[in-house]
């Protein structure tokens, strides 16, 4: 065998090939998002359904892991609360027990009303384990009793329709999944996972949960004062702030005011009394 | 805000990543087919053995090593591809550029030492940082080989 006088020139394209990467990218792109598009989607919808049968004790231990922040999220830093802070909040729990009466809640459960000592953000939040959170800017924002219940009634129909759990399960089991495909293998995924979504304002709730739980305390309301003037109050007043100011912070946590608007005062009609007489604020609420 | 900001990071990231490393691989194998006919006449086998025309040479030890980063854009595309399995041309390409310029590195040390050919090459590689914290690998060719350089 004779040795070779130069060496060969070998056709290009045997150990790679000179397609366009972009091509090979984008079809794999849209191959694997439409895939975690569709799982995503069956995820949410299994998660949705299938979260209100979780017991409500587990879902009061889930909100253990929280329940540190839940208190300091109701008082000021490193202070005590005031008296009348105190004062406030047994008012809020006394006008919440009242509504909860009459709200119908299954016999598991139970609910718990935090005050936050946050005068520049009228909010109301409900979270895991029943507990609900009123700020007391949401206090300065109404002018009546009926205008505070319906906020009030209203977080009470998530607790009772088990939107905090639901928005939980969809978290978890969405961002789970996530790190399935992306490849986060170890089990601290899962903890701050659990950690991230179970943070209280990060739940949130859609517009068909909004809708309900606006029905379910328009019922509420109505059962204890007989007619629902004053129910619109929080939330013109919200919507006007929101054209005013471009305040962003209460569409994300309520969306869609002005439709709910409507549907509060169709109800109203719908309810028209002759007498409707309006409660005063409980004194100790009147900041 | 915070979930556009990240996306936007990502996009700017992998834009970076195909523009330049597109680049860089067109350049370099314009370069790697001009300097492989340079080096026709400098041939590298295999052969264990010198032939007999070459059993008066002396002989030495020639290297070349390469070591080439993946880019981003062919880390995403390859991360993809890892999903639905196949053949993973974004790093086919790499490969196929480290053994080519090693070899040509390989060579360059013979031709400047006069050799006529190179036996017994072998090709090597490895992963550098591949491993290290799933952080941006890089591919290393090395190869060797014997130089028989002709006595003067």
């Amino acid at each position: 065998m004779a040795f070779a006088k130069r060496n060969p020139k070998i056709p290009e394209g045997i150990n790679a090939s000179d397609d366009n990467p972009l091509k090979d990218f984008l079809l794999l792109l849209a191959g694997v998002s439409g895939f975690v598009v569709i799982c995503v989607t069956l995820l949410v919808l299994f998660s949705q359904s299938l979260a209100p049968y979780i017991p409500f004790h587990y879902e009061q231990k889930i909100a253990q892991f929280y329940e540190q922040q839940f208190v300091e999220t109701g008082k000021q830093e490193g202070q005590a609360p005031s008296l009348k802070f105190q004062e406030a909040e047994a008012a809020l729990q006394e006008l919440g027990s009242i509504l909860a009466a009459k709200a119908d809640l299954p016999e598991q459960i139970d609910l718990q009303f935090h005050l936050v000592n946050d005068a520049d953000v009228a909010n109301a939040f409900a979270t895991l384990g029943g507990h609900i959170f009123v700020t007391t800017g949401l206090l300065q924002t109404v002018s009546s009793e009926n205008a505070l219940a319906m906020v009030v009634a209203h977080e009470i129909a998530h607790v009772k329709l088990r939107h905090p759990i639901q928005a939980l399960s969809r978290g978890v089991i969405v961002q789970l999944f996530m790190s399935l495909v992306i490849g986060g293998q170890d089990a601290s995924a899962v903890q701050s996972v659990l950690g991230q979504t179970g943070l209280l304002t990060l739940l949130s709730f859609n517009r068909s949960m909004e809708h309900q739980a606006d029905s379910e305390a328009l019922d509420a309301l109505f059962k204890q004062y007989g007619h629902l003037k004053h129910a619109e109050q929080f939330f013109k007043k919200m919507s006007e702030l929101g054209h005013k100011t471009g305040w962003k912070e209460v569409f994300y946590t309520h969306p869609d005011v002005e439709s709910r608007i409507k549907h509060i005062q169709n109800e109203m009609h719908r309810h028209q009394r002759t007498s409707q007489q309006v409660v005063p604020l409980d004194p100790r609420l009147i900041r | 805000m915070d979930a556009l900001f990240q996306v936007g990071i990502f996009v700017v990231l992998l834009g970076l990543g195909f523009f330049f490393g597109r680049r860089a691989e067109r350049k370099h194998y314009a370069s790697i087919l001009v300097r492989e006919d340079e080096m026709r006449d400098l041939v590298i086998t295999t052969d264990r053995f010198p032939p007999s025309e070459f059993l008066k040479h002396h002989s030495g030890m020639v290297s070349g090593n390469v070591v080439i980063s993946v880019d981003y854009f062919k880390m995403v595309t390859a991360g993809l591809r890892s999903l639905v399995g196949g053949r993973l041309k974004a790093y086919e390409s790499l490969l196929d550029r480290a053994r080519r310029e090693a070899l040509l590195r390989m060579q360059d040390q013979a031709n400047r030492a006069g050799a006529e050919a190179i036996i017994n090459t072998k090709i090597e590689t490895c992963r550098i940082s591949g491993n290290a914290n799933k952080g941006i690998g890089s591919i290393e060719v090395l190869v060797y080989g014997t130089a028989l350089i002709p006595k003067k």
